[in-house]
């Protein structure tokens, strides 16, 4: 099947889009909806999309799935935009331009074991690399899922444990829950502490909020990581997606262009 | 070949530029500022214009597109217009932008054919016009589809651009002239302020800094912006663009609360960061025209360049 290759409306003008009716919606938790385009997008895991409903604004959100004739967007009903987007009904049009920014760079991974850890709704780009990882499993090693949520009711992609656990170690665990659940308590760090990963032959995605980052990160380091061996996935404001409005920028690195996906040594020592 | 203008035949010049468009001028009103120019007498060629030409490329408020149910409409527009009395800082500032709105990835078409509909008739500084330019100490390059420079009763006139070439090529042809450098007084001591980051008196700065935006508004350079959806009672609506500002708390705020630069002092660095390092490190040359609209249009009277001076003694 031939793949689009770009999202784009009329007039040449890049901050055009086009409208997509949506294919499915779907509740995932109390504040998350799952939207499908059955659009064929050539695109790199993680991706991102500027989604805008006219009138009412325009939002990055990544591309959640890895797959051939469709796509996915994970939507958290937060903002004005994002609640809007997330009352939608199937066969509504949203705007779309992209795909924009560099994804994780998986053909240049191959070989290694892969780690990805994922706090809330950082684990929605994550599981476009953890499709790609289903696709091209023979080309990886031991893959290890570590996913972080608040509470139970907030655990995203639950649908998907049972078939990653097929071919994947899968890793949940909540920081606050019930007497009902029946899975791990505790933070995410404390999760990875009780596994003895080292860093051979290794290399970890982590996307999620950036305290989440900064100690799974000190963890990583502990156990030998390099910074060439983890991939941070980046949320910032983006407006143009393009480099140009100037809201991404950490340092001089735009996040929208250069990133979200980001080398952890090419960004460490950046401010801001 | 260079020419030569008469003073007292600068309105008949002036004339021949408005057959590309309209000319714009520094004309002295509350203050300088570039205004539609149709006789000499209104141009004031004496001081800094204290607001930028940037507008002309990429306006204040602009219409993306418009919409109305599912339809969009892109329109352009665009006029030509002549920019007459233009310095060396705000003609190096096209340069600066072109790399952000022309040279990357992505393009900005609107930006692109205002820009080609622009006629650029610079006039040359041999001296500071206030004690706030530093163009001097900034490298900058020669840039003009018309350059004038003033030889006392005449202005010796040459050309960049075949564009400029047209409008100049009727006048009398004179021997070149290579004019000596300018000369300010005030200096940006570096460009290289990595190793200064944590410095004490960035701190000093801030803390007299109000986050106002006077300074990223009056840059020639600084076209950051903003994207909202402006929607009349009726349903129809437009997507605009909209000049916005770092030292802005709400510039880096993300869905859910959290802020980036949240303190002042990180604004404050960041702006002048990614004028004279950030950009200079990707692109080779320094964001910063040197023309001290920052400076001088500061209501707290924040001196960055005497800021990194102290830094650097």
């Amino acid at each position: 099947m031939k793949k689009i290759k770009k999202l784009e409306g009329e007039g040449n003008h890049y901050s055009v889009p086009k409208l997509y009716a949506i294919n499915s919606i779907k509740k995932q938790t109390e504040d998350e909806y799952l939207l499908r385009f059955d659009v064929p997008l050539e695109h790199e895991p993680a991706q991102f999309i500027q989604v805008s409903l006219l009138g009412h604004g325009e939002a990055p959100i990544s591309i959640c799935s890895f797959q051939d004739e469709y796509f996915e967007m994970s939507i958290r009903a937060v903002g004005n935009l994002t609640r809007k987007l997330c009352a939608l009904k199937k066969g509504d049009k949203v705007g779309l331009r992209g795909p924009y920014g560099k994804g994780y760079p998986m053909e240049s991974l191959k070989g290694n074991n892969v780690l990805v850890i994922g706090g809330g709704c950082g684990v929605a780009p994550m599981r476009s690399a953890i499709q790609y990882l289903e696709r091209h499993r023979s080309d990886f090693g031991d893959v290890a899922l570590y996913f972080g949520y608040r509470n139970p009711k907030e655990v995203l992609f639950a649908e998907d444990f049972n078939k990653w656990k097929k071919t994947f170690r899968v890793h949940v665990t909540v920081d606050k829950a019930p007497k009902s659940w029946k899975g791990e308590v505790g933070l995410i760090t404390e999760l990875l502490q009780k596994d003895s990963f080292d860093n051979t032959n290794k290399v970890a995605f982590v996307c999620g909020p950036p305290v989440m980052i900064k100690f799974v990160i000190a963890l990583l380091k502990e156990r030998g990581f390099n910074d060439d061996q983890i991939f941070l996935s980046h949320e910032r404001m983006m407006k143009c997606a393009t480099g140009m409005c100037g809201h991404c920028m950490i340092e001089g690195v735009y996040t929208c262009k250069d990133g979200p996906v980001f080398r952890y040594d090419g960004v460490k020592d950046l401010h801001g | 070949m260079e020419k030569v203008l008469k003073k007292k035949a600068l309105g008949a010049f002036l004339k021949k530029l408005a057959s590309f468009g309209q000319v714009y001028g520094p004309v002295k009103t509350d203050t300088v500022r570039f205004e539609p120019v149709s006789h000499e007498k209104q141009l004031c060629l004496d001081e800094h214009a204290w607001f930028p030409v940037k507008e002309f490329l990429f306006p204040q408020k602009q219409v993306f597109f418009r919409f109305d149910g599912e339809k969009i409409i892109t329109e352009d527009n665009v006029k030509k217009a002549v920019l007459f009395g233009l310095r060396k800082c705000d003609l190096n500032a096209f340069l600066i932008n072109d790399k952000l709105f022309l040279e990357g990835e992505h393009k900005d078409l609107f930006y692109e054919q205002r820009r080609n509909n622009l006629l650029l008739v610079g006039l040359y500084c041999y001296h500071e016009l206030d004690e706030f330019c530093f163009c001097s100490s900034m490298n900058l390059q020669d840039y003009h589809d018309i350059m004038l420079y003033d030889r006392g009763s005449y202005y010796q006139v040459k050309a960049g651009t075949p564009k400029g070439e047209f409008f100049i090529a009727h006048l009398k042809d004179t021997e070149a002239f290579v004019p000596p450098p300018t000369t300010c007084s005030l200096a940006l001591p570096t460009q290289e302020i990595a190793h200064l980051f944590e410095h004490q008196a960035w701190k000093e700065g801030a803390d007299s800094c109000t986050s106002c935006g006077h300074c990223t508004n009056l840059c020639p350079t600084c076209l950051c912006f903003t994207i909202s959806d402006d929607v009349a009672l009726d349903g129809k609506g437009e997507r605009v663009a909209e000049w916005d500002s770092c030292q802005y708390k709400e510039f880096t705020e993300v869905a859910g609360g959290h802020v980036f630069r949240e303190k002042r002092v990180d604004r404050f660095k960041h702006r002048i960061y990614h004028k004279i390092q950030y950009f200079r490190e990707r692109f080779d040359m320094s964001m910063c025209t040197g023309c001290g609209r920052c400076i001088r249009g500061c209501p707290e009277k924040i001196h960055w360049i005497h800021l990194i001076g102290k830094m650097t003694q």
